[in-house]
């Protein structure tokens, strides 16, 4: 874009580096109030049982004990769930999962909260279960939820998979299995309530959706969504995992019974017990291409643990069913994805949203692909890569911001770059390069998704700018200040952005999705554009001139020799604010129910990553000796934040391909950061490169789009594929520990032991 | 399969009696009254963890922190003496203990993040008698002994008598004051590794392997060679079998596989669990140890 902007595009730090890097930022912990109450919850040590009986009133007499609470205790709704509310606040008469909640207990003090909890007698009448979702599929499985173990089942259907693979001069397949994960923010679930004088609820909370909390604490209470407020805190991050209000209603049920302010917080491991993960993969794939490498068919079974609850699991294997083709144009596909229940932990949104899950089966199965009909694996991608001309899976056209094709000539020179590392290697090593692509529909893709802003321009030359979401520590509160300040003409500090707050900014739906810049950033462009027509035409008006020959910049208009503060134009045509409102809801159709068809997102991101990694041949444990992560994002807001995100998303990302898992004996078995290894600052590749692709989206703020789950998104199949290059067998499950790459190079020597006998 | 039998809820850190004697003898006073209902807390990095996890439960903890007696690294005739309360942290940071001991600065280095090694104690890690004890091996095998102090009498422990079962040591009703490793000769060559989920230094190892040999100066071998093992018996054990195959032959590639082979098959009776299968950790025994005599060897290759 030849524009020169004086904000966006610029790098600069956030906003909250400040106040987090001094310890000053304020978090949900940090706040008490006089009288406040300790909340503990009481969890089912069974996977699946009815629950007879709950006697309350030994816990009742313990000392500094105020209530207990259990489900007949609610007023309003007994249900929650960040999408589909089929899961119980307090479980009335079955529990599903170990970890899920009972009953609660609220203490003049913690220490006393938690004694009185083990008094609780829960008679349970134990009830069979099942923890694996192909075992859950079978005819006398027992039920884990209601309905049937098949939460739901979403197809897309392309074209004639039969001709497809009667086309293909190599057909390759395989079953690819995936980790349960965990979100492992730093901060666990926290909330705090209190009642007002008029009985009025206000919340405290870490949180991705704000006005979710409102709606669900009100629902549970029978009130109107009007009478309870809720405030985000400092917010310690979320990937996904913030959006089913738990803590907020738990908190809120013991304020509103006893009058008195009332705080939950989870510790590690109640976070790791209780609260739901990313959803792990069964995936059976079988690709084709014909003699000159063009994809001809995909056929695809993904079978997804929901656990318990379905939560959001429909929409995570919709998004997972709907990008199965990755970035590349198949005509014939045949995908069935099913969310299965069991009796484990419930899985919902997480970074990534299904999608690492399929690109590692999709782009797995390219390299094999490439390896039968021997060509290189980045010139089988090329030959099949999307461009503005050709549909993905749902059969939508990107007509601009589609970079792959040029992204994977990018990618060319860089693996050209190291084949000669591949030489170096030690003796014990083995070293190998893969390659890994994905691509990634901005926003909820089941339904139309809208952000609206409310920016509101100060006689002194400031602005605030309310819009309802929340910032995690992504950035995203800086960089809708960028936003508003680029089209007002104002610096970015003299603008203020309240996300926080369910009584001042607007419902933009929930900080997910990778959602935030490309909705929010237009809504707050717009409203911020309509301020500056009215602006500049009060100013035409002074000046005699035409609107376009007014510049408003740092407080004031001018016109030639003419200027004036927005302070004095304000009194001339006594104003104190000019306060507009402005959407953006991109015109989507959702996926067809039977065929996935659709034009499910209005912008799509695109990723491409290469390592070069090293495995020990004796031990088996991989390192990664240099990362590529190469992001298209439209045009950058703020280069620092883009960075910093892709950093970390990258690193999330290498969890998942080396050491995440959570693992299930009864309820989660790995329940601390012991046990549950998220990778460390040890574990990062000795050399991280982050290559930024612009290509502005036309219909995204100043030509920029979401890119932060796109940063995770190919790491685990790029991982996969070198290490699989590096030990010259298939890896198809992840993580893929010290243990489970030993396993492989073993089998792998005794089959060529088999061969030379 | 058995399921329900372990709550998911876990607690905090119960309530419970401290004590912080200021001396050694107030301290043997104070645990002779409390006759075994308590537990010695020096850096808690375990113990506290434990508790809070329900993996034991402690009615009192006597803090040893505070005695002068226990702090302190100094050198006694070329003898290291390592107090009780001697941070890891602070053995790895003592340039005696890196030139004299590079084994023992190695492992103390693995043990655990700055936090960690600010708190953590080799007393502790010793006395806590955890079989993945990060400071066991390279201390069994550099031939380290303790010294337990009780009420009337104290004793000499050779570290190899020390363990006797998964948390289980021979200590009753004494406290470990001291911690001994006699002089190596200046020929002498250690090697330990550690084997993590991860490159942190915080795991708890998978599998670890000390190796320190002595060569004898001639070209026939080694005057002394000991393996020691972590985390894959009951308890940190020395590979007797494998050691006994390796005496007095000079370490041939052969002869180095074939031992590696009797320490993963014979010396080690590792457990499944969830930081690795019995089968890898039997594996792993093979490639720690061949890796650990081969770099010995190639360090001299005259007794090699």
């Amino acid at each position: 874009m030849s524009v020169a902007y004086q904000v966006v595009g610029k790098p600069m730090p956030r906003t909250d580096a400040q106040s987090k890097v001094l310890g000053q930022a304020q978090y949900t912990d940090d706040l008490s109030l006089p009288r406040m109450l300790f909340v503990k919850v009481l969890r089912s040590p069974h996977p699946h049982a009815r629950i007879r009986a709950i006697k309350t009133s030994a816990a009742q007499k313990q000392p500094g004990i105020v209530a207990v609470l259990t489900a007949k205790d609610i007023p309003g709704e007994n249900s929650m769930g960040p999408i589909i509310k089929d899961q119980q606040i307090l479980c009335a008469d079955l529990v599903r999962y170990a970890g899920d909640a009972v009953a609660l207990v609220a203490g003049e003090t913690e220490q006393a909260a938690e004694v009185a909890l083990e008094r609780i007698e829960v008679d349970y009448e134990e009830l069979p279960f099942v923890f694996d979702p192909l075992k859950a599929l079978e005819p006398d499985a027992p039920v884990a939820h209601e309905g049937g173990n098949i939460g739901t089942h979403m197809k897309v259907r392309r074209g004639d998979i039969e001709a497809g693979f009667g086309q293909a001069a190599a057909v390759v397949e395989a079953r690819f299995i995936t980790p349960r994960v965990e979100h492992a923010y730093i901060e666990p679930e926290v909330a705090l309530v209190s009642l007002d004088a008029q009985g009025d609820v206000s919340v405290w909370s870490s949180t991705q959706y704000a006005h979710l909390d409102r709606e669900e604490v009100a629902r549970m209470l029978a009130l109107p969504q009007s009478r309870v407020r809720v405030r985000q805190m400092v917010t310690g991050g979320g990937f996904g995992g913030k959006l089913n209000p738990h803590a907020q209603c738990y908190a809120a049920l013991v304020a509103w019974k006893t009058g008195r302010p009332a705080k939950v917080h989870y510790h590690r491991d109640e976070s790791l017990i209780a609260s739901y993960k990313a959803h792990p993969y069964v995936i059976d794939m079988k690709l084709g291409a014909d003699r000159e490498g063009r994809l001809t068919a995909i056929d695809a079974r993904l079978v997804g643990n929901t656990g318990a609850y379905l939560c959001q699991g429909r929409a995570v294997i919709t998004k997972s069913v709907t990008h199965v083709s990755g970035v590349y144009y198949i005509p014939n596909i045949k995908a069935d994805a099913y969310a299965v229940h069991t009796n484990t932990v419930p899985c919902g949104a997480m970074r990534g949203y299904g999608v690492p899950q399929v690109a590692f089966a999709l782009e797995s199965l390219i390299d094999e692909l490439a390896d039968r009909l021997g060509l290189e694996p980045l010139e089988l991608r090329m030959r099949n890569a999307l461009d503005t001309t050709l549909p993905n899976a749902t059969g939508q056209i990107m007509p601009a911001s589609i970079p792959v094709k040029e992204m994977l000539a990018r990618a060319k020179t860089s693996v050209e770059s190291l084949r000669p590392l591949l030489k170096e290697t030690p003796p014990g090593r083995k070293r190998g390069i893969g390659v890994g692509c994905s691509s990634r529909g901005i926003g909820s893709i089941r339904k139309a998704s809208r952000s609206t802003a409310v920016v509101s321009l100060h006689p002194d030359g400031s602005a605030t700018v309310a819009c309802g979401h929340v910032d995690l520590g992504q950035g995203s509160d800086t960089m809708m200040a960028q936003v508003a300040a680029e089209e007002l003409g104002l610096d970015v500090d003299r603008v203020r952005v309240i996300t926080n707050d369910t009584a001042i900014s607007p419902d933009c739906e929930s900080t997910s999705a990778s959602r935030v810049t490309y909705l929010s950033g237009n809504a707050v462009r717009f409203a911020a554009a309509k301020i500056k027509t009215r602006v500049l035409d009060l100013a035409a008006r002074e000046f005699d001139c035409a609107a376009d020959e007014v510049k408003m910049r740092n407080g004031a208009v001018a016109h030639r020799e003419q200027g004036l503060s927005l302070a004095a134009l304000f009194g001339k045509n006594t104003m104190h604010i000019i306060t507009e409102v402005a959407e953006h809801l991109p015109a989507t159709t959702p996926p067809d129910p039977e065929t996935g068809q659709g034009k499910p997102a209005g912008t799509y991101n695109f990723n491409v990553h290469i390592a070069l990694v090293e495995v020990d041949e004796g031990t088996g444990k991989v390192e990664t000796l240099k990362y590529l992560a190469m992001g298209d994002v439209g045009k950058m807001l703020n280069p620092m934040v883009v960075e910093g995100q892709m950093h970390g998303g990258m690193m999330m990302g290498m969890g998942f391909a080396l050491s995440e898992e959570v693992k299930i004996d009864c309820g989660v078995a790995n329940s601390t950061f012991a046990t549950y290894l998220i990778p460390t600052a040890c574990d990062v590749p000795r050399e991280l490169i982050v290559d930024v692709i612009e290509d502005a989206e036309p219909t995204g703020p100043f030509g920029a789009k979401g890119f932060s789950e796109g940063s995770l998104d190919p790491v685990g199949a790029t991982m996969a594929n070198a290490v699989s290059n590096a030990i010259g067998v298939r890896v198809t499950q992840l993580p893929m520990t010290g243990e489970r790459i030993h396993q492989l190079l073993r089998r792998r020597g005794e089959a060529v032991l088999k061969a030379v006998n | 399969m058995f399921c329900g039998n372990k709550s998911p809820m876990l607690g905090r850190l119960p309530s419970f009696d401290y004590y912080r004697p200021a001396t050694l003898d107030e301290t043997l006073t104070a645990m002779e009254r409390l006759n075994g209902n308590f537990c010695v807390l020096a850096g808690g990095t375990d113990l506290l963890v434990g508790m809070k996890e329900r993996r034991g439960r402690h009615p009192a903890l006597l803090d040893i922190k505070a005695l002068p007696e226990l702090a302190g690294i100094r050198a006694d005739n070329g003898t290291l003496c390592l107090g009780a309360t001697v941070t890891t942290r602070a053995i790895a940071q003592s340039p005696l203990v890196r030139e004299r001991f590079p084994m023992l600065f190695q492992s103390m280095k693995l043990l655990g993040s700055m936090q960690i090694g600010n708190r953590a104690t080799i007393g502790g890690n010793l006395a806590n008698g955890s079989p993945a004890a990060d400071g066991a091996p390279p201390l069994l095998a550099l031939g380290a002994s303790v010294k337990l102090v009780g009420k009337t009498k104290e004793r000499w422990v050779p570290l190899d008598n020390f363990f006797i079962g998964p948390k289980k040591t021979i200590i009753e009703g004494e406290l470990l004051a001291e911690v001994r490793i006699p002089t190596p000769p200046p020929s002498g060559r250690g090697i330990f590794y550690k084997l993590g989920p991860r490159n942190a230094p915080e795991d708890i190892c998978i599998v670890s392997a000390a190796v320190y040999g002595v060569p004898d100066g001639g070209a026939n071998g080694w005057k002394e060679l000991r393996i020691a093992l972590g985390a894959v018996a009951p308890t940190p054990i020395r590979a007797r079998h494998a050691e006994e195959r390796l005496r007095g032959q000079p370490l041939e590639p052969k002869l180095v596989e074939e031992a590696a082979r009797i320490a993963a098959d014979r010396d080690a009776t590792p457990i499944s669990d969830i930081r690795g299968s019995a089968d890898y950790r039997r594996e792993m025994v093979y490639v720690l140890v061949k890796r650990a005599l081969e770099q010995i060897a190639r360090d001299y290759p005259s007794a090699a």
